[in-house]
């Protein structure tokens, strides 16, 4: 399969980083509307952390599946702002 | 399924597999290892090698060590108690310098002698997870990119199977050596699946805190609060009191805790902050009859010995989070399971090499001088072969290295681990410069490093497999001569087999076809 070097690059950039930051970021929101809801947070955190890795995985096989490398991107983009604005008005 | 699909993921198998395989066997080599860390210590420290006790020695026994731990001003002191696995009672504290293990006989409480060794559970268990590289727990963090790509391999190594099932019957060792490499692989892939993806992900469960932490601070302002909660550890955050304390009886809290437990005995006994006045000393119960690794913990207050708290009882959450990481530390009792991780860990080891094979295999007619090329066969051989080159070097090494050796400023056991360092890198060095040949030499040298291990240990202790087979506490060394000779033998057979190929002329060798 041919692909261009900075394609490439830019997959394996937004597979490993990219998806991680939208891990992290979603993980986070899932956490503190679990804990607001009321339950527990030892197990809110323990039960990210289980499902986090599965929401990674699947990230960064969509990142090296998908055609269009911009829509991904644009994504990643969106939902890290929309998570990072949740944060913000609920916060801590 | 999309054509399309399935070559993209195919590509990444391909490249995810090059690029981190290498990481990925030094894991997986070394998680295989740590299954017996135990029977590996106890081989490489014979002054371990004793009967099991019949009833526990009284905690007092210890007491000098612990005296010694507050001299010191040890931010903690533990006696981890003797098990089925190990007879000896171990004693580590850390002082301000270093992590310091002191070692008991189970029935006299005599000291044995320093084993000038980091042993199985000191240097190849914390290899498994660090990659020994401390600064900024960077080796965790590669362990972890490298596990999410285990799983990502596992998962697209599926997609790309078309016929998982016809192909899981089909092995064709008279055919070439591309398809015999690739039947290994899919063999050993497909039969281990759920080994594969649930080692690797309770793996990357036990250390997620690391990797996640900013799920730990969204709901903890303290993160070590969530360690200390998700691990029944709540006793722990104390402030650091005045020195001059004495620390209570530890027989007296451990009768309690056992009058609680209803007989249980406490397998690792802590002591926080020891000779400080706000000490707290913790019991934590034996659990090696579950996979769950849930430790009940009883602790005390430290100077006066009164009763503290208990662990509460795990929420379901926290249970399944610790049957996860029980099934991957193992820590319950059952001998036929425990081969059986051993062989399904090499397995996986088998299932990296092989792929790595392949992947020279498939190139080997076309890019046979490429520097790329070259670069993945030094690789490969490094981190295939050379690891366990290595490993064995560091066993010799064990047997070889005479008490007080002490060279460059090192101590024995530091040596130990240098030994294995420089072998491993010469192995990479060796796979460069002798493409091909490499196999065969590399292989042969296994085979007679693992002999010459077995040798060793029969002549520097004098116990020689007749006598480990005939007694129940030297069964560990006895295990561990026979794999080593059974490997031995595999590793020489393999080495015949190559070189009696490599001497038949090219023209008799099928030439390659498909591409990946």
């Amino acid at each position: 399969m041919r692909r261009s070097r900075s394609g490439v690059f830019a997959r394996v950039i937004l597979a490993t980083g990219g998806a991680y930051f939208v891990t992290s970021s979603t993980l986070s929101v899932f956490c503190i509307i679990l804990f607001a809801s009321g339950m527990p947070r030892v197990d809110v955190v323990a039960l990210g952390m289980m499902l986090g890795f599965i929401l990674y995985l699947c990230l960064a096989l969509w990142v090296f599946s998908s055609r269009r490398l911009w829509q991904v991107l644009t994504m990643f983009v969106l939902v890290l702002t929309a998570e990072n604005c949740i944060f913000f008005v609920i916060g801590h | 399924m999309d054509q399309n699909f399935r070559r993209s993921m195919g590509w990444m198998h391909t490249w995810a597999g090059v690029v981190l395989g290498s990481i990925l066997f030094a894991i997986f080599w070394m998680g295989t290892l740590s299954v017996f860390d135990s029977e590996i210590d106890s081989w490489m420290e014979p002054a371990t090698r004793l009967p099991a006790a019949t009833s526990p020695l009284p905690l007092e026994t210890f007491r000098p060590s612990l005296n010694d731990a507050i001299t010191a001003k040890a931010a903690f002191w533990n006696v981890i108690m003797p098990d089925d696995r190990q007879a000896v009672v171990h004693v580590h504290y850390r002082t301000r310098q270093k992590f310091i293990t002191r070692e008991f006989d189970p029935v006299t409480g005599k000291e044995l002698p320093n084993s000038g060794t980091l042993g199985a559970t000191g240097f190849i268990f914390p290899f498994h997870y660090t990659l020994e590289i401390r600064l900024m727990n960077i080796g965790e963090w590669v362990v972890g990119l490298a596990s999410m790509s285990m799983l990502a391999l596992c998962v697209t190594g599926i997609i790309i199977h078309r016929k998982i099932f016809s192909e899981f019957f089909t092995f064709r060792p008279n055919k070439n050596s591309k398809r015999l490499l690739l039947d290994i692989h899919n063999m050993a892939g497909v039969l281990g699946l759920p080994f594969h993806i649930i080692l690797t992900f309770s793996g990357l469960i036990i250390l997620s805190a690391t990797f996640f932490p900013s799920n730990v601070k969204a709901v903890y302002p303290n993160p070590r609060d969530y360690f200390f909660e998700v691990n029944g550890l709540t006793f722990l955050p104390i402030k650091s009191g005045k020195t001059g304390a004495p620390v209570a009886s530890l027989d007296k809290a451990a009768l309690f805790a056992r009058k609680v437990w209803a007989g249980a005995e406490p397998h690792t006994i802590l002591v926080v902050n020891p000779g400080t006045t706000t000490s707290r000393m913790a019991f934590f119960r034996e659990c090696d009859r579950q996979v769950v690794v849930d430790r009940d913990v009883i602790s005390f207050e430290g100077p006066t010995g009164k009763y503290f708290s208990r662990s509460p009882t795990p929420h379901l959450i926290i249970r399944a989070e610790r049957f996860l990481s029980g099934l991957h530390l193992i820590q319950f009792h059952h001998w036929a399971l425990r081969w059986f991780y051993f062989i399904l860990g090499l397995g996986s080891c088998v299932l990296i090499g092989t792929g790595f094979l392949f992947w020279l295999e498939t190139r080997r007619k076309t890019q046979n001088n490429t520097f790329g090329f070259r670069i993945v066969e030094g690789l490969t051989s490094g981190s295939v072969t050379g690891i366990i080159i290595a490993t064995l070097i560091f066993f010799v090494a064990n047997r070889l290295l005479p008490p007080d050796a002490y060279l460059f400023g090192h101590d024995r056991a530091t040596l130990e681990v240098w030994s294995f360092y420089l072998s491993w890198l010469a192995t990479f060095l060796h796979g460069w410069m002798r493409p091909r040949q490499m196999w065969i030499e590399q292989s042969t040298t296994i085979g007679v490093l693992a002999l010459l291990a077995a040798l060793l240990n029969w002549i520097t202790t004098g116990d020689h497999p007749l006598r480990t087979l005939f007694h129940r506490y030297l069964w560990p060394v006895a295990g561990m001569d026979g794999v080593l000779v059974v490997g031995a033998a595999l590793a020489l057979i393999t080495s015949m087999r190559l070189s009696r190929r490599a001497r038949l002329p090219n023209t008799l060798r099928i030439p390659s076809g498909e591409h990946l």
